[in-house]
C-alpha cells in the first residue's frame, strides 16, 4: 500500500477511528491496534516478505535483552555482533548480492577471466534498509549504554514497524520514538489538524509536482543522446526537483499521519535547496539519515577530531557508506563520492559548521551573496543528482558530455504549467522556511476563508494530477 | 475533541465529496462505445454473420461497410484475447447466423493482458457495468473518478453539456459505422512515434500470460467449433517504424505460435493471417505507426472481404 493510493484514504480513516474510539489510556490497546495495522499495511505490498520483517524484529527484541542483561563486555559485544551481523546479512544478500558478484565478474574480465558465477533474482524487500536501520540503532544504543532494552515486544515492534515510517522513514531512534509508544497518548485537536494540513502539503509535493517532473525527467534521462544542452540541463533541474518534492512529500506525509495518532517523528528535511553550502545542505536533506550516519559511522570513526587526513577519510566514508546505502550500483557510490568532495573545502576551511542559521531570516530576500551561494549548492547537487538518477555510469557519463558539448539539437518543451507550479511552490517554500514545513505558519496568518480556499485549491490540483498510483522514489532503496 | 475533528473534516470534504459523487453518477449516465454498441449487439445478436472482436488495431482497421452480408465490429481499444473469449460467450447462443470471426493478433496479443495495461486499465470496469462480465473487484477500476484522470473527466462532462461528442471514450474518433472507428488526426512524425510506440507496447509484456492467452484462443476456436463458423486471426498492417522496431523474439514467437495453432486439423477452417508488412499499404493508409486511416481500413476490409468470400 503507498501513501498516493486510493486504498490508503480508505485504511487511514478506519484504523484512526479504532485507535481513537478505544478508551484513552488504553495505551497497550492502542499500540496493538497500530501494530496490527502496520503488519496489514506491509503485507498489503508483498506478505511474503513480512516473515523477513518479523524475524527483523524478533531478533533485534531478543538480542537486545541479552545486550542488556550481559554482564561481561565480551559477550555484550558477542550478542551485539550477531545481532549486527544478522540484519546486515540480510541487507547484503536482498540489496548488495548481485552488486558484489557483477562487479567481482566485471572486474575477472577485465583480466580476461570469466568466472560463471550465477546472480540470483531477488526482489528487494520494500523498506529493509529503513527498518534494518531502525534496528541497528536500537542494538547500538543499548550496546553503548545509552538506553535500556525494551521489554515490551508489542512496544518494540510497533517501534520498528510503525506504518508511517516502516517504507521509506524518517529513520526513527529509540530514544525518540519508543517514549512516545509508552506514553499515554490523548487526542490533539490542533495536532491533528496540523497533521492533515501537513498530509495535504505532502500530497501536492508529490502528485502535482514530483509526477508531474517525472515525466520530463523519465523522457529526457531515457532519451538523453537525442537532446541539446538546454534539454539537458532542464532534465538535471527538474529531476533535482523532482526528488526533493517525492522525498519531502512522503515524510510530510508520514509525518503528518503520525501526528494524527499523536505522534512526533524526527523532522527529515528542512528546505535544503535554500542551503548556502553543501555542508549546510546535508544538515537540511534527509535528515534521520544523515544524523544516523553522524552518530553511528562518523563519530565512532573519530568524527572531525585528529589530523587533516584523518577528517578526508572519515568525510569520505560517511558519504560513500551514505551512497551505497542508497542503492547497489556504482552511481550511487559516485554521487555519494562527489558530495564528499564537496564537502571537503568546509571542512578544511573549518566552515562546515557555518549557516546554522536560517538563510535571510529577518528579511523577506536573500541577499546577492547568499543567492550566489544558494544557486552554487543547488548547481553542484543537481550535478550529483544527475548520477543519482541515471541507470547506469556509463549513462551518468554520457548524460554530463551531454551537456558540456553544447550541441543545440531537439529541446525538450515542458508546460506553462508546471512551470508556474515550481515556482509558486519555491515561493511557498521561501515564505514558509522557518516553519517545519512551508504552510505551517503561513496558515496561521491567515484568515479562515483564505485558508479554506487554499485547503480545495490543493484538493484540486491534487485530483486533477492523480492517475495511475506513481510509487515514491525512496520506495526502491 | 475528537468528535469535533470528525465532525469538521466530513464538513469540510463534504463538498469535495459531493462533487465526485454527481460526477460519478453524471459520467456513468452518459452514452458511452461500450453501451452503444451493448445495445446493437443485444438487438441484432442473430442477424451477425461477421463479427469482429479485438483491440484498436481491429477497432480502426476493420470497417464492416467493405465486408458482405451482416458484419458487426465488437472490437475495444485494448481488449485482450481474455474479454474477446468473454464477449463470445456473453452472445454465444444468440448468435444463430453466425459464420466469420475476425480476431486480431497484435505482436504483444499473446503476452499481456488488460488488468496490467496502464493505458486501458480504466477500462476493466466497462465489461462489468455493461456486460456484467468480471472481473475487477479493485474499487479502484469501478469507479470514473478514481480509475480515469480527472481533466478527462471533466472534459467527458463538458462535451456532453455542450453537445460536441456524446461518447464519453471517443478519444479523437471520427466517424463510426457498425462499431467501427477511426480518429481523427495523423501523427507528424511517424518514424518517431513508431519507435515509441513499440516501447510502451513493450512495457505492456507479460511474458507469464502466454500459457493463458493460449488456453483463450483455444476457447475460441472451441467456440467456433461449436457454432460451425470460419475463424481468422489477423495481425493487421502496421508502418515500417513500428515493426522495424519490434523485438524479434516475441513478435518470432507469436507468429510461431500461431502458425502451430492454425496448422491443426479442426472441423471448420482456421486460419491466421499475417499482413504485418504488407507492401499494398503506404504511408498514407496509416494515422499512426500501428493503426489505419480511413483508407488504410478500407483497403485492408476489402482484402479480407476478399478472403471471407473464398470458399
Amino acid at each position: 500500500m503507498i501513501f498516493n493510493s486510493l486504498a490508503f484514504l480508505v485504511f487511514l480513516p478506519v484504523v484512526f477511528t479504532i485507535y481513537w474510539l478505544l478508551k484513552t489510556g488504553r495505551i497497550r490497546a492502542q499500540n496493538i491496534v497500530l501494530l496490527a495495522a502496520s503488519l496489514y499495511f506491509y503485507a498489503c505490498w508483498d506478505w511474503r516478505f513480512l516473515f523477513l520483517l518479523l524475524f527483523s524484529i524478533c531478533l533485534d527484541y531478543y538480542t537486545g535483552i541479552k545486550i542488556d542483561n550481559s554482564t561481561s563486555k565480551r559477550m555484550r559485544k558477542t550478542w551485539m555482533v550477531i545481532s549486527i551481523g544478522v540484519n546486515l546479512g540480510f541487507l547484503m544478500v536482498f540489496k548488495y548480492y548481485n552488486f558484489f558478484i557483477d562487479s567481482f565478474k566485471d572486474a575477472l574480465a577485465a583480466v580476461g577471466y570469466h568466472p560463471n558465477i550465477q546472480t540470483l533474482q531477488l526482489i528487494l524487500p520494500v523498506g529493509i534498509s529503513f527498518y534494518t536501520f531502525h534496528g541497528l540503532s536500537y542494538i547500538l544504543d543499548i550496546y553503548y549504554k545509552r538506553i535500556r532494552s525494551e521489554r515490551n515486544f508489542i512496544d518494540y515492534a510497533l517501534f520498528v514497524s510503525f506504518f508511517p515510517l516502516l517504507v521509506a522513514g524518517p529513520i526513527e531512534r529509540a530514544t525518540h520514538l519508543l517514549p512516545q509508544i509508552k506514553k499515554r497518548r490523548q487526542f490533539d485537536y490542533a495536532k491533528a489538524i496540523d497533521g492533515l494540513r501537513q498530509m495535504l502539503w505532502g500530497f501536492f509535493k508529490k502528485v502535482v509536482i514530483a509526477d508531474n517532473c517525472a515525466l520530463y525527467v523519465n523522457d529526457i534521462f531515457s532519451n538523453h543522446s537525442s537532446y541539446g544542452t538546454v534539454s539537458l540541463i532542464l532534465g538535471a533541474v527538474l529531476f533535482a526537483v523532482q526528488i526533493y518534492c517525492d522525498f519531502s512529500g512522503y515524510s510530510d506525509i508520514a509525518l503528518g499521519t503520525a501526528r494524527l495518532f499523536g505522534f512526533e517523528l524526527l523532522r527529515n528535511f528542512s528546505f535544503p535547496y535554500f542551503s548556502r553550502n553543501i555542508a549546510e545542505f546535508w544538515r537540511r536533506w534527509h535528515i534521520s539519515l544523515s544524523s544516523w550516519f553522524r552518530d553511528y559511522v562518523y563519530i565512532p570513526l573519530g568524527g572531525s577530531k585528529g589530523g587533516i587526513l584523518k577528517k578526508v577519510r572519515n568525510t569520505f566514508v560517511i558519504f560513500l557508506v551514505s551512497g551505497f546505502w542508497h542503492g547497489a550500483n556504482w552511481t550511487f557510490i559516485i554521487w555519494g563520492g562527489l558530495n564528499a568532495v564537496y564537502y571537503l573545502p568546509s571542512l578544511l576551511l573549518s566552515q562546515n559548521r557555518k549557516y546554522t542559521d536560517i538563510v535571510a531570516e529577518h528579511t523577506l530576500l536573500p541577499s546577492l551573496k547568499e543567492l550566489g551561494h544558494m544557486a552554487l549548492t543547488f548547481t553542484l547537487t543537481t550535478i550529483a543528482w544527475i548520477f543519482f538518477r541515471a541507470d547506469n555510469l556509463s549513462q551518468a557519463l554520457e548524460y554530463l558530455g551531454g551537456i558540456f558539448s553544447f550541441r543545440q539539437s531537439e529541446t525538450v518543451t515542458v508546460s506553462h504549467l508546471l512551470y508556474l507550479l515550481i515556482g509558486l511552490f519555491f515561493i511557498t517554500e521561501w515564505t514558509g522556511r522557518k516553519s517545519n514545513y512551508a504552510l505551517e505558519h503561513i496558515l496561521q496568518r491567515w484568515p479562515r476563508m483564505a485558508r479554506l480556499t487554499l485547503y480545495y485549491l490543493l484538493i484540486v490540483l491534487i485530483c486533477w494530477f492523480a492517475g495511475e498510483e506513481q510509487e515514491f522514489i525512496y520506495f526502491q532503496f | 475533541m475528537m468528535k469535533r475533528f470528525v465532525y469538521r473534516v466530513l464538513i469540510f470534504m463534504l463538498p469535495v465529496l459531493t462533487l465526485l459523487l454527481v460526477m460519478e453518477l453524471y459520467i456513468r449516465s452518459l452514452p458511452n462505445e461500450y453501451t452503444a454498441k451493448k445495445e446493437y449487439m443485444d438487438v441484432h445478436a442473430p442477424q451477425v454473420e461477421t463479427l469482429i472482436l479485438g483491440n484498436s488495431h481491429a477497432l480502426n482497421g476493420i470497417n464492416p461497410a467493405y465486408m458482405d452480408g451482416h458484419a458487426y465490429n465488437l472490437a475495444f481499444a485494448g481488449q485482450t484475447l481474455k474479454y474477446d473469449w468473454e464477449l463470445l460467450q456473453y452472445y454465444g447462443d444468440r448468435l444463430v447466423h453466425l459464420r466469420n470471426i475476425i480476431i486480431p493478433i497484435s505482436y504483444f496479443s499473446l503476452y499481456n493482458n488488460l488488468e496490467s495495461n496502464s493505458t486501458n486499465k480504466f477500462r476493466l470496469k466497462y465489461y462489468k457495468i455493461n456486460f456484467g462480465i468480471l472481473r475487477e473487484e479493485n474499487i479502484l477500476y469501478n469507479l470514473e473518478m478514481v480509475s480515469v484522470k480527472f481533466p478527462k473527466n471533466i472534459s467527458t462532462i463538458q462535451q456532453h453539456l455542450w453537445g460536441i461528442s456524446p461518447d464519453k471514450d471517443s478519444s479523437g474518433k471520427r466517424e463510426a459505422y457498425m462499431g467501427w472507428s477511426t480518429r481523427n488526426y495523423t501523427v507528424d512524425d511517424i518514424e518517431k512515434e513508431g519507435k515509441e510506440k513499440v516501447a510502451k507496447h513493450e512495457r505492456y509484456i507479460r511474458p507469464g500470460e502466454l500459457a493463458s492467452n493460449i488456453q483463450y484462443l483455444s476457447n475460441i476456436i472451441s467456440f467456433a467449433e461449436q457454432h460451425q463458423c470460419n475463424l481468422y486471426f489477423i495481425t493487421t498492417p502496421h508502418y515500417a517504424s513500428y515493426y522495424r522496431n519490434i523485438g524479434t523474439g516475441y513478435f518470432t514467437g507469436a507468429r510461431h505460435i500461431m502458425d502451430s495453432i492454425t496448422s491443426l486439423p479442426y472441423s471448420i477452417p482456421v486460419r491466421y493471417i499475417d499482413l504485418m508488412e504488407d507492401s499494398r499499404f503506404t504511408k498514407s493508409d496509416f494515422v499512426n505507426s500501428d493503426h489505419l486511416s480511413v483508407s488504410g481500413a478500407a483497403r485492408l476490409s476489402s482484402i479480407l472481404n476478399g478472403l471471407l468470400r473464398e470458399p
